[in-house]
């Protein structure tokens, strides 16, 4: 069940401010419309950063939070594949904000992109293609406009090209219900939440039976 | 508003320079069968119709006005057919909204006036409307031949263009609608229109923007007709400084593009497709499948045809054991019987006729292609001319094909110029189909 109060504080909370969501407030709100989000720590401290990093086990990443809607890396706020006590002080201490520092572990899978956005003729755009932080470049992206049912979910991701990895290229087909359910409970997310303007979830993970957003961005 | 039974040019004129002339002209050259009532205040009688003075002096009752008059005095015309309990109003007039702040103040102006009377209005700044199944060329030029593509446009002369292409090759067209500024009645009303127009097979739609995105998908969704849609896209926005991927990659047409995917639009990317795609659609049967065989007498031209129809995911069989024994008694020795079936330079129009017949069982459709002057191909097509869809190409025939061809479009039968846009043709047809 969704719990719309808890999103809808989150979301308020942060137009009262005068701020965007961070992404640990995103993944929150991901959550509670059952979104599969990568496990992941918010720490406050060095020791709590420890903690968390040993929970997941290294390697790990170490992400910077902020209120501001910055791409993160570009402006070198993701440190990945952190392998110690040391580096995770270190990075810690760099990326640290009165917000604090996201940690993940670090996983490797098929980078995809999912987004989404309202458009000023047609009301919520969802997305879809490849992912990481070459998506303009690539340009492997397809459109639905919201809502829209599983048949069409499947038209689209057939549309682009990373669709035929996801189908088994060279290696296991992907859980492609996976991703049909995460653009189906995105477009609900949108839908339900016009305040919300525009979202990306890049990268989101797929593994070989299930999908998990790596990242998550919201502008209001 | 298109089945009027009779309607008032307001400012027609006697100077045959003036539109105001060329309206009237063609409304009366065009056979309208209703009344005609030219609106002048200085004129007793333009082309042999009695003028009144203004839309309140006719004692008749009127169904359409058709506004020539300078802009400025539209707005007290527009009352006065409120008054004369005049319902439809097409404004050819330009100078409102196009023209800036000034114009934008003029034009509201009209709708409220149209409001208060409950009047439709097609325009301001628009070349009219012409039905030709009522014989009413409310517009210009004069086209009189009936068909059934309705060209509904926001550029008069991309549906003039359209409109005289259609003409030229024998077609015609249902309906022609200029939209202008879209003031009041636009595409979303228009689909809806012709969707249950009984003349209308196909409605061919020119727009540069639509005015509300979901009312256009769900009109498009509900119709039962063929919507083919050219819309010039609108290329890379300013960025703002803070943006989500997903929005910097998705320009307006790619939003166009899902909305057209999501409701069974066919889009056309220029203006030739646009034109080809409603001419198929018109007046080829539905397109099952994806099979294809390729009749032709030129390999070159076939090769061509091949490459679009493979690209957009037709398979151009390879022809079976089966079929190629039974073709060996209707084609020469040195004939090719791999699809394409290549008949070679000395084919005649028997042979396509057998050929077409014998494989016609095999595949969901069948490209026929007249690469030299081959006599009699318009009567073989005609015989042959049931169940599926024959896309028909006619290139390099020189005297032959203009005359053979004009017979098969006269006829209804569809022909195309080069094997691409035959083969093109086609893929709309699958679009649709799907």
């Amino acid at each position: 069940m969704v719990n719309r109060d808890n999103v809808k504080e989150i979301i308020k909370r942060a137009l009262e401010e005068n701020r965007f969501p961070t992404e640990a407030e995103c993944r929150v709100v991901l959550k509670e419309y059952n979104i599969p989000v990568l496990d992941y720590g918010v720490a406050h401290s060095e020791n709590e950063a420890l903690e968390i990093a040993k929970k997941f086990g290294y390697p790990v990443v170490l992400k910077m939070l902020n209120a501001k809607g910055l791409h993160k890396s570009e402006v070198n706020g993701v440190r990945l594949d952190v392998r110690s006590d040391d580096e995770v002080i270190k990075h810690f201490n760099e990326l640290k904000s009165e917000w604090g520092v996201l940690i993940s572990p670090m996983v490797r899978g098929l980078e995809l992109f999912v987004g989404a956005f309202q458009d000023e003729q047609f009301g919520v755009v969802l997305s879809f293609g490849t992912g990481g932080k070459y998506v303009e470049v690539y340009k492997d992206v397809s459109f639905r406009i919201a809502p829209f049912d599983e048949r069409e979910a499947i038209k689209m991701i057939d549309e682009t090209k990373v669709s035929k990895i996801l189908r088994g290229y060279r290696e296991k087909p992907k859980n492609l219900n996976a991703i049909v359910d995460l653009l189906l409970k995105l477009s609900n997310l949108m839908l339900e939440n016009q305040e919300i303007k525009e979202i990306d979830l890049n990268p989101t993970f797929a593994f070989d039976d299930r999908i998990a957003v790596a990242d998550a961005r919201f502008i209001l | 508003m298109f089945y009027a039974k009779s309607i008032a040019v307001v400012g027609a004129s006697a100077d045959p320079t003036k539109l105001g002339h060329t309206i009237l002209k063609n409304l009366i050259d065009g056979g309208f069968k209703g009344d005609v009532y030219p609106i002048n205040p200085k004129a007793d009688e333009i082309l042999g119709k009695k003028v009144y003075r203004s839309l309140v002096e006719i004692e008749c009752e009127v169904d359409l006005a058709v506004i020539v008059v300078p802009s400025k005095f539209v707005p007290s015309v527009l009352e006065d057919a409120g008054k004369k309990g005049i319902k439809n109003v097409v404004i050819i007039t330009g100078g409102f909204r196009e023209i800036g702040k000034e114009g934008e103040k003029l034009e509201n102006k009209l709708l409220e006036i149209a409001k208060k009377y409950g009047i439709r209005i097609v325009g301001p700044n628009c070349q009219g409307i012409n039905n030709t199944h009522n014989n009413m060329c409310a517009s210009w030029p004069l086209i009189t031949k009936k068909g059934k593509i309705a060209i509904i446009s926001q550029s008069g002369t991309v549906a003039a263009a359209f409109a005289d292409w259609l003409e030229m090759e024998n077609f015609g067209f249902s309906c022609f609608v200029s939209l202008g500024n879209k003031s009041d009645v636009n595409e979303v009303d228009l689909i809806e229109f012709f969707g249950k127009d009984e003349n209308t097979k196909v409605i061919s739609l020119y727009i540069e923007g639509v005015k509300d995105g979901r009312a256009f998908m769900d009109v498009a969704k509900k119709c039962e007709k063929p919507v083919v849609v050219l819309k010039p896209g609108i290329t890379e926005r300013g960025k703002k400084a803070v943006e989500s991927h997903t929005k910097s990659i998705a320009g307006k047409d790619e939003v166009f593009e899902a909305a057209c995917k999501q409701t069974g639009i066919v889009r056309a990317r220029d203006f030739e497709e646009f034109y080809d795609f409603s001419k198929a659609l018109a007046y080829l049967p539905k397109l099952d499948g994806n099979k294809v065989l390729i009749v032709t007498s030129s390999g070159g031209a076939a090769i061509l045809a091949i490459d679009v129809l493979e690209k957009n995911g037709f398979d151009v069989i390879y022809t079976p054991e089966e079929l190629k024994e039974k073709l060996k008694g209707v084609t020469p020795d040195h004939a090719i019987l791999d699809n394409p079936i290549d008949l070679t330079g000395d084919a005649n129009a028997e042979m396509y006729k057998n050929v077409i017949e014998l494989s016609k069982d095999y595949v969901d459709a069948i490209l026929v292609i007249f690469g030299d002057p081959i006599e009699g191909a318009s009567k073989m097509i005609e015989q042959c001319w049931r169940g599926k869809p024959i896309v028909v190409c006619y290139t390099g025939g020189s005297e032959v094909e203009r005359r053979e061809k004009a017979k098969m479009q006269s006829n209804g039968i569809p022909v195309f110029p080069t094997p691409e846009r035959a083969a093109k043709a086609m893929v709309a047809l699958r679009w649709y189909g799907e």
